[in-house]
């Protein structure tokens, strides 16, 4: 038993000890650091101890509250655009039809690339203005886009960006879909229900565990979106694609102010927790899990 | 059971082997010295100046342990490094870097200390200057840069249009481009950064002195200089001189020598440093030439206004444990013949003079450096700017005001008011 303990404590070690190096020690050094004015030049010792300073200053940095706003819009346009997305993929990829494992491949591949730089700068070249789209539209006798160079089109194509990686969100909708009884869809069809009718009355509810664990991740991650406005467009024009991510790392590394750019990590960090807390206090609402259904308690 | 016992065995023998690892010590003979010394740059300067190392190695018997990398994230890798204090022996600094890491003359040894072991005397007064804080010598220029007016010698013949001497006749190219060759197609492009190196340059022309006053923590101009920095960029813009904000934005956050116009001659020029413009004339298709202009002065110039600087410095660690021999590294690599002809004009032509006299007597300097250094040591340049100018802040802050008017979402006039107000305000933040 004491063996078993030893080599279990010593399996677990290198995850711990990477956790408390990578995670929690970082995670704790940077609340330290959002109260002083930290510079990255500095020795620490150098830094003075500032208070909330950093985070009053937020509420006069016209940046930071444009790159807020900036952020909340694209999360607020991604989510739901990509779980739509996502889902309306799962059920017509839920199909029983020839070949339907060469289509899943085919729509879970852009998640394997994902966000990635190289994809990111395939991005920047497909919406330049010399790029793919407008030497297509070109050949369509069609005027292009200044994708890039205009504050709307900038961000849409940022966003364009976050939804063809559905594939992962896709793959656990489909998850989801294939766990509903079948024996559901057979009343139901007895008793006359449309397909539509179907969908929203047996479908949607039983995914919604599924739409929860869904919706938290993407929410998570569409708040810590770096990748596509660093290489694309750098935040701009007119700092319309300026993520919070890309200013916490500007701030840091750019401008080198560690103190301030920690503080602005903290807020991330809140805003996420916020978003997730309620998530988790509404489910209760609208989230719909089998041990609920009183019909499972007893099996069939 | 045995099962248990051959993991717990395995493990052990892992951990142990690990830890035996982790408490190596180098190779290397005891008593041998070992120096660090780390920089940036291309492949070409990586295989250049680890040559140069090995030749170091040989003559002294000191191995040289090298940490070399691209420009991009170098910056924050010595910063952590010097804030860590585990920064290398000998560093290459950008000249700005001595403001974030020395700005009492401190932070890096002080190499008049170790005047014996460096000859500088090969260095000019100016140059040794610009690595000075405080009377400490910091850092020693590799090689000097300065803005200049770099054109498509290729794109100006196919519009049958002489390259502009004046910024007058700069200006009249915008629309002579436009009508002989079309829209797409411009007498000189680059980014923000480029063109706030520009508008420097024609107000400092105007005022005789540096742009940016450190002591002052302010603009060292009037409210009228910036309205005509501003109005510079509305007029360039608004007569086809320089691609709008949008036009450039169109393609993305793209270095300047990687855009398509750039690449097929539309964007015809740039103003850009001396010791980089290869790098932006190697991208161009085909046969095409880049052309040095001559450089553009206002009528009553004060100064070339001519933006010099080093391209990039040699740097001790202040508490470096072997600054002799750091130093002579130092020298060897510029001014020694076996060091200069090993690392050849990978970083620029030279500031040492036995070293340029060196490549110069092998021909290996080109005719567009030749006629570069040319031009920088006609040029009057009276008016050294300060490091502040490059700083990041510094720079963001004039990006913001003109991309704003570059877009319309303020006026020439505002934009002139907003330079001189924001300006001032970002250089009282951020100078110490």
């Amino acid at each position: 038993m004491y063996n078993n303990k030893l080599i279990g404590s010593l399996y677990v070690t290198p995850f711990v000890i990477g956790f408390l190096l990578f995670t929690a020690f970082p995670f704790v050094a940077s609340f330290i650091l959002s109260l002083t004015d930290a510079r990255l030049q500095d020795q620490l010792g150098a830094a003075q101890f500032t208070g909330l300073a950093n985070y009053t200053g937020m509420v006069s940095d016209s940046t930071f509250q444009k790159s807020l706003g900036v952020t909340f819009a694209y999360v607020f346009i991604t989510v739901p655009l990509k779980l739509a997305f996502a889902l309306f993929i799962a059920v017509v990829l839920n199909f029983k039809l020839r070949g339907i494992g060469l289509f899943r491949t085919a729509f879970y591949l852009p998640s394997i690339l994902g966000g990635s730089v190289a994809i990111a700068v395939v991005w920047r070249f497909v919406f330049a203005g010399d790029g793919l789209i407008n030497q297509g539209l070109g050949s369509l006798g069609i005027g292009g886009v200044n994708w890039l160079g205009e504050p709307t089109t900038a961000m849409f194509s940022i966003v364009l960006l976050r939804l063809w990686q559905f594939g992962s969100a896709m793959v656990v909708f489909l998850a989801g879909l294939k766990a509903i009884p079948e024996d559901l869809y057979e009343a139901a069809d007895l008793d006359g229900a449309s397909r539509m009718k179907q969908f929203w009355m047996i479908t949607l509810p039983l995914l919604t565990p599924v739409l929860f664990f869904n919706f938290i991740m993407q929410i998570v991650q569409a708040f810590q979106e770096f990748n596509g406005p660093y290489i694309i467009t750098a935040g701009g024009p007119l700092k319309s694609s300026y993520l919070l991510p890309l200013m916490i790392y500007e701030e840091a590394f750019k401008y080198f102010n560690l103190g301030y750019s920690s503080a602005l990590s903290w807020v991330l960090f809140i805003i996420i927790a916020i978003f997730t807390a309620v998530a988790f206090w509404s489910q209760k609402h609208w989230v719909f899990y089998a041990q609920d259904r009183g019909d499972d308690k007893g099996g069939h | 059971m045995d099962a248990y016992r051959l993991h717990r065995r395995t493990m052990l023998l892992g951990a142990a082997a690990a830890l035996t690892a982790c408490g190596q010590t180098s190779s290397r003979p005891a008593g041998t010295k070992e120096l660090r010394m780390s920089w940036w740059g291309g492949s070409s300067a990586h295989k250049a100046t680890l040559e140069a190392l090995k030749r170091f190695e040989k003559r002294h018997g000191i191995r040289v342990r090298a940490e070399y990398t691209g420009f991009a994230g170098h910056l924050e890798r010595l910063t952590t490094q010097i804030s860590g204090r585990t920064a290398p022996d000998v560093m290459q600094i950008n000249w700005f870097w001595q403001t974030l890491f020395s700005p009492d003359g401190t932070g890096f040894l002080d190499l008049n200390q170790h005047r014996d072991k460096i000859d500088l005397s090969q260095f000019d007064a100016r140059s040794l200057n610009m690595g000075t804080t405080k009377g400490h010598l910091n850092a020693i220029p590799v090689s000097n840069a300065a803005r200049l007016v770099y054109l498509n010698q290729t794109t100006y013949d196919k519009a049958g249009l002489s390259l502009p001497s004046s910024w007058d006749e700069l200006f009249a190219r915008g629309p002579q481009f436009k009508q002989k060759l079309g829209d797409g197609y411009y007498p000189i492009d680059g980014l923000f950064l480029e063109f706030i190196g520009l508008a420097r340059t024609y107000v400092v022309q105007g005022t005789g002195k540096p742009l940016i006053s450190a002591e002052t923590k302010s603009l060292n101009c009037s409210r009228q200089d910036m309205h005509d920095f501003a109005g510079l960029y509305a007029r360039m813009t608004r007569d086809h001189v320089w691609p709008s904000a949008q036009v450039r934005a169109s393609y993305g956050n793209v270095a300047q020598q990687e855009m398509r116009p750039w690449i097929n001659g539309q964007f015809a020029g740039t103003f850009m440093w001396n010791s980089t413009i290869e790098k932006y004339s190697d991208t161009l298709a085909g046969n095409q030439k880049i052309a040095l202009a001559p450089y553009p002065l206002r009528e009553g110039a004060k100064d070339s206004g001519m933006m010099f600087r080093p391209s990039m410095m040699f740097a001790a660690n202040a508490t470096t444990a072997h600054p002799d021999e750091a130093v002579m590294l130092i020298d060897f690599l510029l001014n020694d013949p076996d060091g200069v002809r090993a690392m050849e004009l990978k970083r620029g032509v030279p500031v040492s003079k036995t070293a340029r006299k060196l490549l110069n007597d092998e021909g290996l300097i080109s005719p567009l450096q030749q006629a570069s250094e040319a031009q920088l040591a006609s040029a009057q340049i009276n008016v050294l700017e300060s490091p502040y100018f490059e700083h990041p802040r510094v720079r963001d802050g004039f990006q913001d005001i003109l991309e704003a008017l570059g877009y319309g979402r303020i006026s020439e006039q505002q934009a002139g008011d907003r330079l001189f107000d924001d300006i001032n305000a970002i250089l009282h933040r951020v100078v110490r």
